[in-house]
């Protein structure tokens, strides 16, 4: 329970960069933004092949 | 709709198809192999849909999985392992032009150097919106390890982007709904 000098890198980082909340925003913010785009990219027709297969009740002849 | 034991688990697989494509692209950069990805944690989603308990997370499930195939798989290939920097940067890389903004491609090359494990946590929480305690059960490790890593992937941005106030964010007005911020 005793108070240790703080010597951890995250609270170093934290301090360092002294983080405010509008900081944090543009971040993610900007992280949405590349991320989204690979959300938006289309979909091959492969994926929906695979479940529609994937879907049709087992058959063995 | 009589065949099938439960037909909302496709519907739910296909809306989520975005997010693990984006998700595996992120991961392991070759988009090829992002696909496989997709299609293993397909198949491995259907054949253990039972083992879903109903009712919670279905993104977060299936994250997992393809998150574990993605380490199997890796682990299995270790000598031909491609240089992690620059993953995601490559991916966006040719997007990331036609935006524009300086400081998108900024943030992409610098978002690339970061660590693997920290761009995962920034992802899974500031992209994809699941919580600490969701994306700590995905990652196998606990809540206080994500938060680190997102505060240690935040700090290194900062200073990989020479970001000292949020005013530096952007200094075109290309970007309409960016909220600007006075320095104080």
């Amino acid at each position: 329970m005793n108070k240790k000098p703080t010597t951890n890198p995250d609270l170093e980082m934290m301090k360092g960069s002294a983080m405010p909340p509008e900081i944090q925003g543009q971040i993610g913010k900007q992280l949405r933004e590349v991320y989204g785009k690979l959300l938006a990219e289309p979909l091959p027709d492969k994926f929906i092949e695979l479940l529609n297969q994937l879907s049709k009740p087992e058959r063995k002849a | 709709m009589t065949g099938s034991p439960k037909p909302s688990m496709q519907d739910e697989l296909i809306a989520l198809l975005p997010n693990l494509r984006a998700f595996a692209r992120s991961l392991c950069g070759n988009s090829h192999q992002a696909d496989d990805l997709v299609q293993e944690t397909l198949v491995k989603a259907w054949k253990n849909q039972s083992s879903f308990a109903a009712g919670s997370n279905l993104k977060a499930w299936l994250f997992t999985i393809l998150r574990n195939s993605f380490l199997t798989e890796r682990r299995k290939r270790k000598h031909e392992v491609e240089d992690q920097d620059g993953i995601l940067a490559a991916q966006l890389s040719v997007n990331g032009h036609q935006s524009g903004h300086m400081d998108m491609i900024d943030f992409e090359k610098s978002f690339s150097k970061l660590p693997e494990d920290q761009r995962e946590a920034l992802i899974l929480i500031g992209a994809e919106g699941f919580s600490y305690e969701e994306a700590a059960l995905m990652c196998g490790c606990a809540v206080g390890t994500i938060k680190s890593r997102v505060n240690r992937a935040r700090g290194k941005l900062c200073q990989l982007m020479g970001v000292e106030g949020a005013g530096d964010f952007g200094t075109e007005d290309s970007v309409p709904d960016r909220v600007r911020i006075t320095g104080r």
